[in-house]
């Protein structure tokens, strides 16, 4: 009888060990136990993460109770925009849903969570909207390749190789084994996150809570210490992640950044701009979430203004969903206090914020060929540079004849005489080698005038059926490129020439060097 | 997988049972799969570390045994060259490295020698003393060399002592691996009494004198002297926390399961000397020493300045083991030395216990040594020597109008000089608690279990011996 016992209990144990060991098993029980409502419901949605972690029970709030309406300003807009949106917790919300935002018809969320990338194949024959959302907190020391890991595009002809990007991106996990089954069996049975899901699956409940309350009271009546997560301030009423106010942690608001620093962030985000255009996206924006701190009590400690840095910095060409300011001059409550998250206020306002870009995009890509530069956005032009963004290609090399073609410069088929709408589109395709199936990862513009130096312009990616055809290779379906640029400000003669980027180099072609003459855009035509 | 978290309870909990569970002839696997599965917990590649110096050990044990002459001792030379070489390549080579730069550095030369990008395998200095002792013992002829492989191969894994000690012998060790233990309820709760005090000791004190101690040591600079002082009196208490804290939960788990291990510690902090404070540390790395280099140095038993070298030159080595840092060479010398002096006086202090009364003389010496001790850990602390003498020339500038900054309020520094009291007087009044009664069984383990929980630190804070 006591075999039988003992074996019973090690057998439970076992079982305890193997669950909370496997990645897998685990993304099941924690989404099932974060939204159900019965007596297994984990206590991190229902009251709060910070007080998940602290436990202090005047902190508690009850989310089952609260409302989850949301008030979203009027949209007439056509669904016409495929919505991709990376990004994290503060996505979520029970009401979102394909046609949740304005003038969307489909919507694709990936979580920085998710180990791996979305695959995707864009429609062309849709808006396709990609929404990069990242927390204040994780701003900083963030690389251009985590950026650009997140999205994996697919052909729509299985046998089209994919980019040598995400080729050696694919190649990069390495692990104890050369077979991936083997390395996530080993990564699940040495699971570097057991102790919590080990507690997660046996504490917490409902049942345990009073407890863990009375211990948390304990301490930080008699010790003033929480949980090393959370801080409180006093005379705010709010649970704050230590992380966010410890002036030495990367993820502070209190950090301090330099002008340098704030430079490299936009850079990045210049360049995750410019990849992600490159690869067929219509639009790209990004949208920093403060910290509840930064909006709370920003006077805590010098507040290093990372977000308002950034918006304002004058080289970001990243469009940006402002939410900063609108939470700032809130007149209610927009965050949880006892939760990092904004509540449904903020989420209110921030959709709201979204909603207004959304439809400018729509509006624009209904027909970006027509009208002149005072009527199209600045944010939906092709931005000139005066050098390749950092981090992307190398220097020039000598030119060479390329394969491909400019066929049209503002929608027609003979080069205009004389531009003076302020505005340069620009059509055709270019590939590294026809012959081969080989596609540029970047396809760039030039405009070049004595004396002046090269201006550079990274164009969007888009499909050529008839490249392929002709040329009877399938890889050659995504060559064709376009461009719209604002020349309002350019003035004189320039040569319009083409250059591809592959291999982290940037090759010239020779072939193209169309002249076109600019006058400068006075905005009374 | 910390002794101090979820992990390792469950995992103990599902291990014991499974040992009474599983046939007596498969036990041995049982725990030679669970050992791997703890070491691997951690980094699961230095296991290969570990399978290497069994492989070379195991064989080495059989072909010393075998041998006769000459040749005996050959394969002994070859076995500890093997077991230093890991310890040197993975543990000294980048300090040995490093000061080969720094030496050439003075003569205008450049290291060509890289540095290597290596982790330190935890607890890589226990198990390979723990293998050294094996073969030393087989070349002896006081342990025959163990021709089952799994069985070997546990003596040096046993999870319980295998990150951080006691240092067994195969003589205690192995032959308790063939013994058909039964559950024993004495047993289980002498064991699992000494667990809940070692979580008690690692949970409630360590690591909460820790975060005094790393707060002042981190910020030595903006530390009063007396603040100083108090953390390393603090830190005194952690390190002896902590470590004996790891030795009473190893030895409470083993002995669930039948497994009698040596005493590590034996309340060092009533020591009323430096030799008798190294009978009550660390004993099984003290006695690995005295049997396996001081004794075959010659021992006490050569002239005065023999036996002080030879003192000196297994301190000196002992803080060679602790780490690869000069902080360590200094801490074990300073005892070497003090053991010198010592041995040297030990005349004038017999005189002086026997004109003075013995407890007043007693207490006097039992806070001088403590005292002793403590200084000396500054250096076993601090991150370089520089640090550790700027620290002490603070303390012993004692400046009392400076404030303490700690990050442990008014409540919670008293609360830890509370539970340091408590510690002694527990060591000195209750070393030895009758748990075979029930009802102090059931009152002790609720109490302790209710103090961990409620003032207990979970912050996962590793075992200060594991870097070892």
């Amino acid at each position: 009888m006591r075999k039988i016992t003992f074996a019973i209990t090690g057998l439970f144990f076992l079982v305890i060990l193997v669950v909370s060991s496997s990645n897998k098993w685990m993304k099941k029980i924690t989404q099932y136990r974060y939204y159900t409502k019965n007596v297994l419901q984990s206590s991190r949605l229902q009251y709060g993460d910070m007080y998940w972690y602290g436990y202090l029970p005047d902190f508690k709030n009850d989310f089952l109770k609260e409302k989850t309406d949301i008030v979203l300003d009027k949209c007439n807009s056509q669904r016409l925009i495929h919505l991709y949106c990376i990004g994290d917790s503060y996505l979520n919300h029970p009401l979102l849903s394909d046609t949740f935002f304005c003038g969307v018809n489909k919507l694709i969320i990936k979580r920085w969570s998710d180990d791996i990338p979305l695959k995707t194949e864009l429609d062309t024959s849709q808006i396709n909207v990609l929404l990069i959302e990242r927390t204040e907190r994780f701003l900083r020391g963030i690389s251009l390749t985590d950026y650009l890991n997140n999205i994996k595009f697919i052909r729509k002809d299985k046998n089209a190789e994919n980019d040598s990007k995400e080729k050696i991106d694919e190649s990069v996990s390495v692990g104890f084994f050369t077979n991936e089954k083997l390395n996530e069996i080993f990564k699940d049975i040495f699971n570097k996150n057991i102790n919590q899901n080990l507690e997660f699956n046996l504490f917490d409940y409902e049942i345990f809570n009073p407890l863990k309350e009375l211990k948390a009271k304990l301490n930080y009546e008699l010790f003033g210490r929480t949980d090393k997560i959370v801080t409180l301030i006093p005379g705010h009423p709010y649970h704050f992640l230590s992380s966010t106010v410890d002036p030495a942690s990367i993820h502070s608001s209190f950090m301090p950044i330099n002008d340098e620093q704030v430079s490299q962030v936009v850079a990045t985000l210049d360049s995750t701009y410019v990849y992600y255009r490159a690869r067929g996206f219509d639009e790209v924006c990004f949208s920093i979430i403060p910290n509840t701190v930064s909006i709370i009590c920003p006077d805590y400690k010098p507040y290093n203004n990372i977000i308002k840095r950034v918006q304002d910095h004058p080289e970001l060409i990243m469009p940006m969903i402002n939410i900063y300011d609108s939470l700032k001059t809130a007149r209610c409550q927009v965050f949880y206090n006892s939760d990092t998250h904004w509540n449904t206020n903020g989420f209110n306002m921030w959709a709201n914020e979204f909603n207004k870009f959304l439809v400018k995009v729509g509006k624009v890509k209904n027909n970006p060929y027509l009208g002149r530069v005072s009527e199209v956005p600045p944010y939906f032009f092709d931005k000139i540079y005066e050098a390749i963004p950092a981090g992307l290609l190398r220097t020039d090399s000598l030119a060479i004849q390329c394969d491909g073609s400019i066929d049209l410069i503002n929608g027609l088929l003979v080069k205009p005489e004389n531009i003076t709408s302020g505005k340069l589109t620009v059509d055709g395709w270019l590939a590294v080698s026809a012959k081969e199936g080989i596609v540029p990862e970047y396809i760039i513009l030039t405009l070049k005038k004595p004396g002046e130096p090269l201006k550079y312009i990274i164009t969007k990616r888009n499909q050529r059926e008839d490249v392929k055809l002709a040329f009877k290779q399938p890889k050659l379906i995504n060559v064709g490129f376009n461009a719209i640029i604002d020349v309002s400000k350019l003035n004189g003669e320039y040569a319009l020439g083409l250059a591809w980027g592959y291999h982290g180099c940037l090759q010239q072609c020779g072939q193209f060097n169309i002249p076109i003459k600019i006058t400068e855009y006075k905005g009374s035509e | 997988m910390l002794f101090n978290s979820l992990h390792f309870l469950i995992f103990f909990i599902f291990v014991t049972i499974q040992y009474f569970v599983t046939p007596h002839k498969w036990r041995w696997l049982l725990l030679l799969l669970a050992s791997c599965y703890f070491y691997m917990s951690f980094v699961p590649i230095y296991i290969l570390i570990l399978g290497f110096t069994i492989v070379i050990d195991y064989i080495a044990g059989i072909y010393i045994e075998n041998a006769k002459g000459k040749r005996r001792k050959l394969f002994l030379i070859l076995s500890l060259i093997a077991n230093i070489g890991v310890l040197a390549v993975f543990k000294y080579y980048n300090f040995l490295n490093d000061n080969l730069s720094f030496l050439l550095h003075g003569f205008g030369w450049k290291n060509p020698v890289p540095l290597l990008e290596i982790l330190l395998p935890i607890g890589l200095s226990f198990h390979t003393f723990q293998a050294m002792s094996y073969t030393i013992e087989v070349y002896r002829g006081n342990q025959k060399a163990e021709r089952h492989f799994g069985i070997y191969s546990l003596y040096v894994m046993f999870y319980p002592q295998l990150v951080a000690g006691p240092i067994e012998r195969p003589q205690n060790l192995l032959p308790q691996f063939r013994v058909k233990h039964k559950f024993n309820a004495d047993n289980f709760k002498i064991g699992l009494s000494q667990m809940a005090f070692g979580f008690f000791k690692k949970v409630v004190i360590a690591d909460r004198l820790a975060m005094a101690v790393d707060y002042s040591f981190a910020n030595a600079e903006n530390q009063s002297g007396l603040s100083l002082a108090v953390s390393a009196v603090f830190y005194s208490f952690q390190i002896y926390c902590d470590f004996s804290g790891y030795s009473d939960i190893a030895i409470g788990a083993a002995r669930i399961m039948g497994f009698k291990l040596m005493t590590n510690f034996n309340a060092p902090y009533f020591s009323r000397s430096i030799s008798e404070f190294w009978k009550r540390w660390h004993i099984s790395l003290s006695t690995w020493f005295r049997d396996y280099l001081y004794f075959p140095l010659g021992g006490n038993r050569m002239k005065n300045h023999r036996v002080y070298f030879n003192l000196f030159i297994v301190f000196l080595i002992s803080g060679l083991w602790h780490g690869a840092n000069w902080t360590f060479v200094i801490w074990g010398s300073i005892h070497g030395v003090l053991m010198i002096i010592e041995r040297k006086f030990n005349t004038f202090w017999k005189t002086v216990n026997r004109i003075l009364n013995k407890n007043i003389i007693s207490l006097f010496r039992i806070i001088v040594t403590f005292s002793i001790v403590t200084l000396a850990w500054v250096f076993f602390r601090a991150e370089s020597s520089n640090k550790a003498v700027y620290i002490l020339h603070k303390i012993f500038n004692l400046s009392l109008i400076d404030t303490i900054a700690s990050p442990l309020n008014n409540a919670e520094l008293l609360f830890s000089f509370l539970l340091i009291s408590l510690l002694m007087c527990k060591e000195r009044c209750f070393s030895y608690i009758n748990m075979r009664n029930n009802l102090v069984f059931v009152f002790y383990i609720i109490l302790i279990s209710l103090c961990c929980y409620f003032f207990g630190v979970f912050d996962n804070k590793q075992f200060i011996y594991f870097q070892f």
